[in-house]
């Protein structure tokens, strides 16, 4: 009996995951050396603490109730790494300790004895996930990566629209958690039909993907989308952005489509190709919807055609602006041709 | 056939929706959203009978399930219909997957909502039978319902409790049914009992 006992104490102090067992009170019977390691907490020190003396941070977590369930109830707990993430202060690494980073943890709560009358004490088990974590984000990136390969426009080598209709539904669930704002821009190459008529379709082509990589070369940051909407017009989501951000942007997207300097001899704007571009934002958490928003750059932008073309202009609370914030007058431009 | 009077069914239904109403309240910590869950009925079948009219019949549903032993002897199994499931858990981690199936993190998740909500039924039980329950980890399970519950002859003389599960989150909304596969004199065990809570109420 004493060397199987002797056994199962070498088998708790060599297993490759963290054993700690509590008794009917929460205190701290047993931290075995994978744990002691990983808290960076010896072992004496945490023999007879309190669970939550030992890690206040637990007061009123899932782990805490956890323990109280197994203890009072008898059942068993699983606590997720998706859904809880790093409850414990464990760390894979001298590296990871001095930066914070804690491992990624998945832990089973385990009810031990309560039968016919013996005391109940609780095992929690905690295994470090992170690099079942990290291969799966590697997966999904990739999965991701193929996707994007796949949902381009073939012309321009930008998003398609469907692909940006499926962000925008995503980046709207996240923006409504995190009460963040979403902007977005309807950009349409002004007189792109006379162009097309003038200089024919090749030339066309050639335009818009010079003019689509102009614009996509002004949105510096990962989260932000632009996409072919239809031929000539263009649509930009700006996720965590309000209006004064989407004007900056629109205002350096507008001169690095001048600065092109594609010549258009037919064009009553400029001697060269222009754009124009409408640009409204909202808060989803408030009830802005994606449609809302777009509907109010796509009014923002048949604005901007009605007062002359080649121009931002901004979309607030329903009055269209300019981006210098001087109010234009007439509200309810009627749609100009494109 | 084994059937409960409507006061026991009255009683059970409202000792579970207390029971799925604390499992809400820490969903809704957990996922910082508001989840609620409701019971609103419960009926009982027998083994041949539940085969035939199983929830969900000919779609893959995803269950979890956990074993509890005591003085009443149960396996209670949750189940969803997988579309809706995927949507709903990726919808709680936040995350925007590409697969077409439940990745293994996604999967762990479940189950522990699964638990959560399965730990919150049985603790209400327990305290009807003033008693102590063994009970498993819960095991994630995919596949028919035949799959998920495990049908198999020997186990012929079981009674199911099934009791459909309303999940809301949000604006989104799940359905699915929680059973509760038991031998029949544990189902007399509970009738038993919930008619002793019953008296004791109305003392």
């Amino acid at each position: 009996m004493n060397s199987e006992l002797f056994l199962a104490a070498l088998v708790v102090q060599e297993a490759q995951m963290g054993l700690m067992v509590l008794d009917p009170d929460a205190n701290v019977v047993l931290f075995n050396e994978w744990l002691a390691k990983a808290a960076y907490l010896p072992e004496k020190e945490a023999l007879g603490k309190n669970l939550l003396q030992l890690f206040p941070e637990l007061k009123g977590t899932r782990l805490q109730s956890a323990v109280e369930t197994s203890l009072q109830k008898g059942f068993p707990s699983l606590l997720s790494q998706s859904l809880n993430r790093t409850p414990l202060p464990l760390f894979g690494g001298a590296e990871e300790y001095n930066t914070g980073i804690r491992m990624e943890q998945l832990i089973h709560v385990i009810p031990l004895g309560g039968r016919g009358g013996q005391q109940r004490y609780c095992l929690v088990q905690i295994a470090n996930v992170s690099e079942a974590v990290r291969r799966e984000k590697i997966l999904t990136e990739q999965a991701k990566e193929l996707r994007r390969n796949l949902i381009t426009d073939g012309l321009t080598g930008i998003y398609s629209r469907r692909y940006w209709e499926e962000q925008a539904l995503i980046e709207f669930r996240k923006a409504r958690r995190d009460c963040s704002p979403v902007a977005m821009m309807m950009l349409d190459v002004d007189l792109f039909k006379y162009f097309n008529d003038e200089y024919g379709h090749q030339e066309g082509d050639l335009c818009l993907q010079r003019v689509a990589k102009a614009a996509a070369n002004e949105l510096k940051r990962p989260l932000d989308i632009l996409a072919r909407y239809g031929g000539e017009e263009f649509v930009a989501l700006l996720p965590e952005t309000n209006l004064e951000g989407a004007a900056v942007v629109s205002e350096r997207i507008l001169k690095s489509i001048q600065n092109l300097q594609i010549p258009n001899r037919k064009s009553n704007v400029a001697a060269y190709v222009t754009v124009s571009i409408g640009v409204a934002f909202g808060f989803p958490n408030q009830g802005d919807t994606h449609e809302i928003i777009l509907s109010e750059a796509d009014q923002a932008l048949y604005a901007a055609k009605h007062l002359g073309r080649n121009r931002v202009v901004l979309c607030k609370d329903g009055i269209f602006l300019t981006p210098c914030n001087t109010i234009i007058d007439d509200p309810m431009p009627c749609k100009a041709i494109k | 056939m084994f059937v409960l009077n409507e006061l026991q069914q009255d009683t059970l239904l409202e000792i579970f929706n207390i029971g799925v109403g604390k499992a809400a309240a820490a969903l809704s910590k957990m996922t910082a959203e508001e989840v609620l869950l409701s019971v609103p009925t419960l009926e009982f079948l027998e083994w041949e009978e539940a085969r035939q009219h199983l929830p969900c019949e000919g779609k893959i549903i995803c269950g979890i399930s956990q074993r509890f032993e005591g003085p009443f002897t149960t396996e209670a199994v949750l189940m969803f219909p997988e579309d809706k499931t995927i949507e709903f858990i990726r919808y709680i981690l936040q995350v925007d997957s590409l697969f077409a199936q439940l990745t293994e993190m996604e999967q762990e998740g479940l189950c522990e909502i699964g638990n959560i909500i399965l730990n919150a039924c049985m603790a209400p039980i327990a305290d009807i039978f003033s008693a102590e329950f063994h009970a498993t980890m819960p095991e994630f399970r995919m596949g028919t319902s035949e799959h998920v519950l495990s049908f198999d002859a020997a186990q012929a003389n079981r009674v199911i409790m099934l009791m459909l599960v309303k999940l809301q989150l949000e604006k989104r909304e799940t359905e699915g049914y929680l059973a509760f596969l038991s031998v029949l004199p544990d189902m007399q065990r509970l009738s038993a009992n919930i008619d002793r809570f019953i008296s004791e109420l109305q003392k």
